[in-house]
């Protein structure tokens, strides 16, 4: 305290000593709004985004019968590029963590459905099912180790396991088939239709959808839970969450898993429907191609990630014949980043509340 | 409630907390003022956990809670706030306090939102609210789950002085009303005049005096080192 500080609080000591007195006024009212009422209005509009969803979910399925059998298939590639963008769009916007790793587990589920299915004769079903269970067991392994780290030592982390495990596989073609890749043989059915027939996109993309839909609702759930609402607090202000008494560790350990466990669906959904997995698939640009287009899809909605996968795929087939694609889908980058930081679901919203307000405008007119 | 015992916490060669020993009564609103740098934030971060004390022991219902955690201590019943503001600006306020009221498992936080008039602010994010809002949503966090005692690090920083004179008697009110034990570390003299049973004033990391406030105030030594040679 400065001494003329000292001195504007020198006329309050003056004043005579006063003991403890009843406050002059009560404590107000209860107000009519209760904490509950709030939270409850605040909720009010996550029926009409469930319906949304659903229409969407049901639309989804009309595809095959619309596309051709090639956009189809840039169409389930963009479903599972595009869980892999909304498992690390979701843990950047609930933990303000940026992975660079989430390509291993994405990558090691693929690598041990595609050996279990070719080595121990298990159906695709149970190969499928324990590969998901190794990827989420990887992420949880690497959450432990890293989620205390903040900023860009995780995201330094991260790449540097993944990296890891890129440079193991390919130096075991035992098990990756090293740089070539490896080739699956899926034996029997899945999910009531031969395995070996998911490489065709018209069979392949109602479980690529099914797989997508969860996954966002599965995300979109947690987001507006408890316990998305905690992640949201601690990624805002870990001090003041540890002194509420949350514990903060377990919480961002689970969010890790959680969003390892969607990368590892699209590992197994990538598997499933194209019957070969190669080292690129563990390379951290897999993680770093995921996070750009999340971030042009925009990850302030679990709907962003994978808008933002379809489109890069969309785009990166339309221009194929040459590499402009990279040049275009950076200057869609620097256009995102500048205008609207929030990516095309903040475009989207930003555009809706502007007509919102001059179709209101008008109706006064 | 509360006891310091010889509390220490060094900055290197710097102790910024020295020797100090204090006692907080159950029920009291116990004071701590002395000018900046007195070690005042320093005791109110090792009390709540927040640093770890060099030497000394803190004691709180009589035992001995030096190297406990922060969490530990907000689940066994001491809670604190910020001297600058520490508040979820992203979140509304009613998301903070629900949150907040789960893990402490606060039966009634309406009334915390009455007693701080926080009720029609509730539906709006924390960082769209005004200083002084955000001031009492950071005292409500605190004051969440019926916590034994209560370390308020300035909460009237930054308010004007209608505001801190009202924040005081709500508070004042609450505290009485919940029988919560508070130790306050403010500058507003007032304010702590207003609302303190006792008060003990730092300098240099040390306890110059120690008393009813009335006492306290006259104190040669403390006028001397805080409230200037008028008082």
């Amino acid at each position: 305290m400065t001494v003329n500080e000292t001195n504007q609080h020198t006329a309050e000591a003056r004043e005579p000593a006063r003991t403890p007195e009843p406050p002059t006024q009560a404590p107000s009212p209860r107000p009519g709004l209760t904490v509950r009422d709030a939270l409850r209005a605040e909720r009010r509009n996550d029926r009409w985004v469930a319906a949304a969803w659903a229409v969407m979910m049901l639309a989804g399925f009309a595809m095959p019968y619309v596309l051709a059998a090639y956009p189809l298939q840039l169409a389930v590639q963009g479903t599972t590029m595009g869980l892999l963008a909304m498992s690390i769009g979701w843990l950047m916007r609930q933990t303000g963590r940026m992975s660079f790793g989430h390509a291993a587990f994405y990558g090691i589920t693929a690598y041990a459905t595609a050996n279990l299915a070719n080595h121990t004769g298990l159906s695709p079903l149970a190969a499928v099912g324990l590969g998901v269970l190794m990827g989420a067991g990887a992420a949880v392994v690497v959450a432990l180790l890293t989620v205390r780290t903040p900023g860009i030592s995780f995201a330094m982390l991260t790449l540097a396991i993944g990296m890891l495990i890129w440079v193991w596989a390919g130096q075991t073609p035992s098990v990756s088939g090293g740089f070539n890749g490896l080739n699956v043989t899926f034996e029997g059915d899945f999910l009531g239709r031969p395995a070996a027939k998911l490489i065709n996109p018209v069979n392949a993309w109602p479980l690529a959808w099914i797989a997508l839909m969860a996954g966002m609702a599965l995300l979109w759930c947690l987001s507006r839970s408890r316990f998305g609402r905690r992640l949201t607090a601690i990624r805002e202000n870990k001090e003041r969450t540890t002194f509420s008494g949350h514990r903060t560790y377990p919480a961002l350990v689970l969010a890790f898993v959680l969003s390892g466990l969607m990368a590892a669906l699209a590992g197994a959904v990538s598997v499933l429907t194209t019957s070969f997995v190669s080292t690129d698939s563990l390379y951290w640009s897999t993680s770093g191609m995921a996070l750009i287009v999340a971030v042009i899809g925009g990850i302030g909605s679990v709907m962003g990630p994978p808008a933002g996968a379809m489109a890069f795929i969309a785009l990166q087939a339309s221009l194929s014949a040459s590499s402009h694609y990279q040049v275009v889908l950076g200057a869609v980058l620097i256009i995102v980043v500048v205008i609207a930081p929030g990516g095309a679901a903040e475009l989207v919203k930003r555009t809706a509340r502007t007509g919102a307000r001059y179709l209101g405008a008008d109706r006064h007119a | 409630m509360l006891e310091l015992k010889g509390l220490t916490f060094a900055y290197g060669a710097v102790k910024a907390v020295n020797e100090v020993d204090l006692h907080v009564e159950r029920g009291h609103v116990h004071g701590l003022i002395g000018p900046n740098g007195a070690g005042k934030s320093t005791c109110v971060d090792l009390i709540s956990g927040r640093r770890r004390a060099t030497s000394g022991r803190i004691l709180f219902r009589g035992d001995d809670i030096t190297s406990r955690t922060v969490i530990w201590r907000r689940h066994a019943g001491i809670s604190r706030s910020f001297q600058r503001i520490s508040v979820y600006p992203q979140l509304s306020v009613a998301d903070q306090l629900d949150l907040a009221a789960e893990i402490v498992g606060e039966p009634d936080v309406d009334e915390i939102v009455a007693a701080l008039r926080l009720g029609e602010t509730l539906r709006r994010r924390c960082g769209e609210i005004s200083y002084g809002e955000q001031r009492r949503v950071d005292i409500a966090l605190a004051l969440l789950g019926h916590p034994e005692l209560v370390l308020l690090d300035e909460p009237a920083a930054g308010l004007s002085h209608a505001e801190s004179l009202s924040l005081a008697e709500h508070l004042a009110a609450l505290v009485r009303q919940r029988q919560t034990t508070v130790v306050l570390v403010e500058h507003h003299l007032e304010v702590v005049y207003r609302v303190c049973q006792r008060l003990t004033v730092m300098e240099q990391g040390r306890v110059i005096a120690s008393g009813e406030p009335q006492d306290v105030r006259t104190q040669p030594r403390v006028i001397e080192a805080y409230l200037g040679s008028a008082a």
